[in-house]
């Protein structure tokens, strides 16, 4: 198996993008306090392909078109207070930015993310 | 002795020399062929051309300009014509921000044709949905800009290009408004900046997502109603038109296919501007549209301007990998789905076939590594154990924060049969951007008079040795810009002569060949290109070796001329083109290119990393240039269809 540091970067190679981010203040919370989860090694149960039932498949659909209906309303817990103002413009409190993307802020962790699809980098 | 037209000033900031301070590398293949010469002609400096240039407007209908593009007019044109010849004063190859916007200004001053292969807002400035870096807020600096770029590219960077880059690009999104670019503000009314990695601070100028849509809507607006642009869409560019003066090169137009009616179209022009984009298709997965196939590098090559750090290829390490999906998508998706760092910041765990989870290994900081290590050692993962993806499980995350945060996966990956709430997602690495390119002075000019290049087509020095977010679009809009004084002054001291135009024997359609060798011949190239993205993918990917790039080197030798002989063998002929053959050359022509650089760097830096040599060598931080080769032995892609002008 690779070496541990195979292909680290070395201490003159620079780092590239999402380390700096990691020391920016973004909007929410601080990243370096998020959990990493471990998962345990699986028995190396090779990985397959299970296609959705049908049922499920509506279900998330279901949970999906529900989850955009209470984007608007709720507040996450990570999310910026946003509100829509007297023109029908989306305001971001927190950023200041009128008409801009909802949820979470783009550039949170270095990418440019619209709802999980990096966009620029 | 032989002269061609003497064209001006066409002053340069360097020749065959050391670059701006920085020194240069020959590579090995530095061509020792003397060039072939033009014949003396008597050339007409009759003041009557003055004329021709008066009537070198172009009559269009105007029709408004829809939202959903398809409303462009059909240009026909009123350009003073022989035949299938045009003349103008400036080509623009390629329909992106960097063509645009050069069109636009140049546009001012004399007649400009814009000929982009597809329809125009085809490039990939469409797809870039990020935003645009500039220094635009009080408590940031140029300063600042500079350095950020500067880190982000290794250290390879030309300081003088990033400075002007940073310097000028405030100025140069400010006229984008002024042109009608509508940016997202603040709610005091100022541009609303965002800050994205590498950068140590806000300095991003974006509209709703679609940053790079945007501008184009906003350029081409313009363009279509300039009366001095003329639009040629579906016009595939084959080969520069070139010839000698001295131990110059000189370029003088472009040939062109319109390939809805398989005609041939040769542009007489004094200027030419090289905006032709990016590469992406040299790889099985990229982000870039179906265009992005290097045609402007191996136009540009072939014609003897000189190339620089084709090595430095941007990927990025998750793209939606489709042989992944239970449900496989019924046509290949055009351009890569790429999953965003934020899942691996949320959470997401990576994970090969056997559900191993390998970032570890590679680095402590696991999938929290820097974007370019992640990339490394999953490619280092699907090489080793010879598989086609790698998994990003965020399934253990609680299902609603995974379908608020990132509904645009979980959507994509349903319709195919894929849950990610408790499936993992399938992933591989997708080609994005090219660093490298035809290498360019500070004013964008080239080796070659009367030739410019702007945009991901070119190598300014501004990347180095990886592009730091947003900097693309920015580079753009500033070379662009920076091309179109010298562009002016090289044009007024030109001169149109009718008779340049039968300098070079025409390409030619292949209608004699019949269908039936057609048909086999398109078959066969698609199969070819399919082959090379992955011998490329395979051998030239993110983490290289010398043995695997000498391997690729001569696979791909291989290929070109099992390809070649098949396409002759079919009766084709040298100066036969269609679409998809001359796509094919290109696309040979930029991977050598490519397999050439990485070998010829004895380092690692930036993107180019390599298991031979895998650290930074300071005595290597030197820009890899490549010269043109000799036309005597070559392959078919290597030579420009035309001879040089006898």
């Amino acid at each position: 198996m690779a070496s541990r540091r195979l292909l680290s970067s070395t201490a003159s190679t620079l780092s590239s993008t999402p380390k700096l981010v990691f020391q920016a203040a973004t909007t929410g919370p601080d990243p370096l306090i998020r959990s990493v989860v471990t998962r345990s090694m699986s028995s190396a149960t090779p990985h397959q392909e299970i296609p959705l039932q049908n049922n499920k498949q509506e279900s998330i659909k279901e949970d999906l078109e529900t989850k955009n209906k209470e984007e608007e309303e709720e507040e996450e817990d990570d999310d910026d207070a946003q509100y829509v103002d007297e023109n029908g413009n989306f305001v971001n409190k927190a950023t200041g930015e009128v008409g801009g993307p909802r949820g979470p802020e783009p550039t949170r962790y270095g990418d440019w993310e619209q709802k999980g699809r990096c966009s620029d980098f | 002795m032989t002269t061609c037209i003497p064209a001006g000033s066409g002053n340069l900031h360097y020749s065959v020399a050391p670059c701006r301070g920085q020194g240069y590398r020959k590579t090995s293949w530095v061509s020792g062929v003397a060039f072939n010469r033009c014949i003396q002609k008597e050339l007409l400096w009759s003041c009557g051309v003055s004329k021709f240039l008066q009537t070198q407007r172009c009559n269009y209908s105007k029709s408004p300009f829809s939202e959903n593009w398809k409303s462009l007019r059909t240009v026909t044109s009123s350009c003073l014509r022989e035949g299938s010849t045009k003349y103008f004063d400036f080509a623009v190859i390629g329909s992106g921000v960097a063509g645009l916007r050069y069109a636009l200004e140049v546009a001012k001053h004399g007649s400009v044709a814009v000929i982009t292969k597809a329809e125009p807002h085809e490039s990939n400035t469409n797809y870039a949905q990020g935003g645009v870096s500039a220094v635009l807020c009080p408590s940031d600096s140029v300063e600042s800009h500079v350095h950020d770029t500067i880190v982000a590219g290794a250290y390879l960077c030309d300081e003088e290009t990033v400075r002007i880059v940073c310097t000028e690009g405030p100025d140069r999104i400010r006229e984008l408004i002024a042109m009608g670019a509508s940016f997202d503000h603040g709610e005091d009314g100022n541009l609303h900046l965002a800050r994205e990695g590498g950068h140590s601070h806000r300095r991003i100028v974006h509209a709703a997502d679609m940053t790079g849509r945007e501008i184009e809507r906003a350029l081409l607006e313009a363009v279509v109603y300039d009366p001095n642009i003329c639009v040629f869409e579906h016009h595939f560019a084959i080969d520069l038109l070139t010839c000698q003066d001295g131990s110059d090169t000189v370029c003088l137009g472009v040939d062109t296919m319109n390939t809805e009616t398989q005609e041939v179209i040769r542009f007489i022009s004094k200027v030419t501007l090289l905006a032709s984009g990016g590469v992406g298709h040299i790889y099985p997965s990229t982000t870039n549209p179906p265009v992005a196939t290097g045609d402007g590098m191996a136009i540009a090559h072939r014609a003897q301007a000189v190339i620089s750090n084709m090595e430095f290829v941007q990927f990025h390490p998750t793209a939606l990998a489709d042989e992944g999906l239970p449900v496989k998508p019924s046509k290949s998706r055009e351009n890569a789905f790429l999953i965003t760092e934020a899942v691996r910041g949320d959470g997401g765990i990576l994970y090969n076939l056997s559900m191993e989870r390998f970032m570890p290994l590679y680095d402590d900081r696991a999938e929290l590594a820097p974007r370019d290590v992640v990339a490394r050692s999953i490619d280092d993962q699907l090489k080793k154990r010879n598989e086609k993806y790698v998994l990003l499980d965020i399934s253990h995350k609680p299902r609603k924060k995974i379908l608020s945060h990132f509904p645009n996966i979980a959507a994509e990956c349903l319709q195919h049969g894929l849950d990610i709430t408790c499936q993992p997602i399938p992933v591989v690495p997708a080609a994005h951007y090219m660093c490298g390119g035809v290498r360019a002075g500070l004013q964008g000019e080239t080796n070659v008079r009367g030739l410019y290049v702007a945009g991901e087509v070119a190598c300014t020095g501004l990347h180095g040795a990886n592009r730091l977010a947003s900097n693309s679009l920015l580079e753009a809009l500033v070379f662009a810009r920076r091309a179109v004084q010298p562009s002016i002054d090289h044009m007024k001291s030109s001169k149109h002569d009718l008779g340049t135009s039968n300098w070079w024997s025409r390409p030619v359609v292949p209608f004699s060949l019949g269908s039936e060798a057609m048909d086999k011949i398109l078959l066969m190239t698609r199969k070819v290109r399919r082959e090379l993205q992955s011998i490329m993918w395979e051998y030239v990917g993110i983490v290289r070796s010398t043995t695997r790039l000498q391997f690729a080197e001569q696979k791909i030798g291989e290929l070109e001329a099992k390809w070649e002989e098949y396409l002759f063998q079919l009766g084709w002929e040298p100066t036969m083109v269609g679409l998809e053959a001359c796509e094919m050359r290109n696309l040979f022509c930029c991977a050598k290119l490519v397999v050439s650089s990485a070998l010829a760097r004895h380092e690692s830096r930036g993107l180019h990393y390599t298991i031979d040599f895998p650290n930074l060598e300071e005595s290597k931080r030197l820009p890899t240039v490549i010269f043109p080769g000799s036309s005597v032995k070559g392959s078919w892609s290597s030579r420009q269809l035309h001879k040089q002008p006898l």
